[in-house]
């Protein structure tokens, strides 16, 4: 995981090695062709939207970064490729790769227990066994979520623990989607896939929403603070059909139905 | 032993087929549109039945272990393709799969049984053989069935569980977990069910049968309870491992669930 890529603003000087790299991948559905040979580049620290009309693939194009899909050969048989932190995706454990690559639901799946258990039960998991569920850190989030008392508007998370002890499967489209960004946020990714992750959320909730993830984006890792060679910068793909939303939260756009070479 | 045992001719089967007039009357009278049905049926089962007593009386006076085998290994395949017939989606190597796993749970029982508990010499003697893997087969075929259908259900039904679980790096078994243990559990249950009850809301057919032919209850009892323990093994054998194959078949080595190669039988 030490690779040095350079994380200053000057990256475009120096010759960089992308974070995670797609080349080549295209994706058929039967006959059609919804994407061919694509390539795209994700830096170390960089905000990136993927737009595109309905039905251009945009979330099948997170799910294959997600390694949930099985890459196919394009239109001329040649195949494409997947890489994260210079290794291609042959090179990596699934689940390792996986658990710093992750893939957010837009309608988040649960099982039938509390919030609290459905983001416990993660770190049963073997790729999380070095992690520890943190339950200051989910109140923290939480918090950050909270709208101030004054507001009238009846959204946004009054009481973090009373949030963490409901059952799952009642949340609201909007507090499913909350808990579902912090139950992949507690695993320390490096990469977020993001498909239209505040599609339920109101307008109040989602500026709280974007105002954590910005933060979280910019923090370094605990566990590359006391490295000297701590050069990995969390980033992400962000799927949204809201032009002002990726406005604010991306600094580089990626249309699927313009560049993808049709 | 064999002197109350009555022989049935011809006639007294015919004689018993005219019950079939009160199925066949039933239907008539409340119009359930199922005359034409109890009669193919019960034409079909006099026809099945027959032939197989026929085909039966043939290889037990051959007493030839090839012969025996090769028996065996039909009612086996004939047994693994009804099993994928009462699932409602299918992949490419199911019928293989179910074939593996009958036939892994079929033999296990059955060497236990023939060769460790009865201990018959020689061990395919035809009389023990066939009654036995008949059960066997029975019972295997629907715990696999239920298995297969439930976890092939579940999987579609509870994909994107399935799929949050991947993305979080879990691997495909970990991914996979509740749903195989629900699909054992779900083919297990209906044979721990008529266990619990066993000999008090059902009297098993063998047993039945074996007290016609003039055994004692006392007697047939003992058989049964040795039959029952071979079933539910082969049975709970089975189901785990068409399970097991069906999740290999259905996820691949880079942890990815592979759902395209489900089909739905229409």
């Amino acid at each position: 995981m030490l690779h040095s890529t350079g994380i200053s603003s000057g990256r475009t000087s120096q010759k960089y090695e992308p974070l995670l790299s797609a080349e080549n991948l295209s994706r058929q559905i039967s006959t059609n062709w919804i994407w061919k040979n694509i390539s795209l580049d994700l830096a170390s620290g960089e905000r990136l939207a993927l737009t595109g009309a309905s039905g251009s693939g945009k979330s099948l194009l997170l799910r294959t970064l997600a390694g949930l899909d099985v890459i196919t050969a394009g239109p001329s048989a040649e195949k494409g490729a997947i890489s994260f932190a210079a290794k291609s995706l042959q090179e990596w454990e699934m689940p390792q790769y996986r658990s710093k690559v992750c893939y957010i639901q837009q309608l988040p799946a649960f099982f039938e227990e509390t919030v609290e258990e459905n983001l416990k039960r993660i770190f049963r998991l073997k790729a999380h066994q070095h992690l520890q569920y943190d339950r200051e850190k989910i109140l923290n989030w939480l918090k950050e979520l909270a709208l101030p008392l004054t507001s009238s508007n009846s959204s946004g998370i009054a009481d973090p623990s009373r949030f963490l002890e409901r059952p799952a499967k009642e949340l609201s489209g909007g507090e499913a989607q909350i808990a579902a960004l912090l139950r992949v946020l507690q695993l320390e990714p490096q990469v977020l896939l993001l498909d239209e992750p505040t599609s339920s959320l109101d307008t109040e909730l989602t500026k709280l929403f974007e105002k954590l993830l910005l933060k979280w984006q910019t923090e370094i890792p605990e566990k590359q603070q006391n490295s000297p060679i701590s050069t990995t910068q969390r980033a992400w793909i962000w799927v949204s059909h809201n032009p002002e939303q990726l406005q604010r939260m991306c600094s580089r756009t990626f249309r699927l139905d313009r560049d993808n070479g049709n | 032993m064999e002197t109350n045992y009555i022989f049935l001719s011809s006639g007294q089967l015919l004689f018993a087929s005219l019950l079939m007039a009160v199925n066949i009357g039933l239907s008539i009278v409340l119009k359930l549109g199922l005359t034409k049905q109890w009669g193919i049926a019960s034409l079909r089962m006099v026809g099945q039945l027959l032939m197989v007593g026929f085909l039966l009386d043939w290889v037990f006076a051959l007493n030839n272990p090839l012969w025996i085998l090769g028996v065996a290994f039909f009612m086996a395949t004939v047994a693994s393709i009804t099993a994928v017939g009462r699932t409602g989606k299918r992949f490419s190597t199911i019928y293989l799969n179910s074939f593996i796993s009958i036939l892994g749970a079929a033999f296990f029982v059955m060497f236990f049984a023939l060769s460790g508990i009865l201990q018959i010499d020689p061990w395919y003697s035809p009389q023990y053989l066939f009654p036995l893997l008949g059960m066997v087969l029975g019972n295997t075929l629907n715990g696999i069935s239920l298995a297969l259908e439930r976890f092939m259900e579940s999987l579609s039904v509870r994909r994107k569980e399935v799929e949050m679980l991947l993305s979080l790096g879990a691997t495909s078994w970990e991914a996979a977990h509740e749903l195989i243990r629900d699909a054992l559990r779900t083919s297990m249950i209906p044979t721990l069910n008529s266990m619990m009850v066993m000999g008090i809301v059902s009297l098993p057919g063998m047993m039945t049968g074996q007290i016609l032919a003039g055994v004692s209850p006392g007697e047939a009892v003992r058989y049964q309870i040795m039959m029952i323990f071979v079933i539910a093994t082969a049975a709970a054998l089975g189901a785990t491992l068409i399970v097991v194959l069906a999740f290999r078949a259905l996820f691949n080595s880079s942890h990815q669930l592979l759902l395209e190669r489900l089909r739905n039988v229409t």
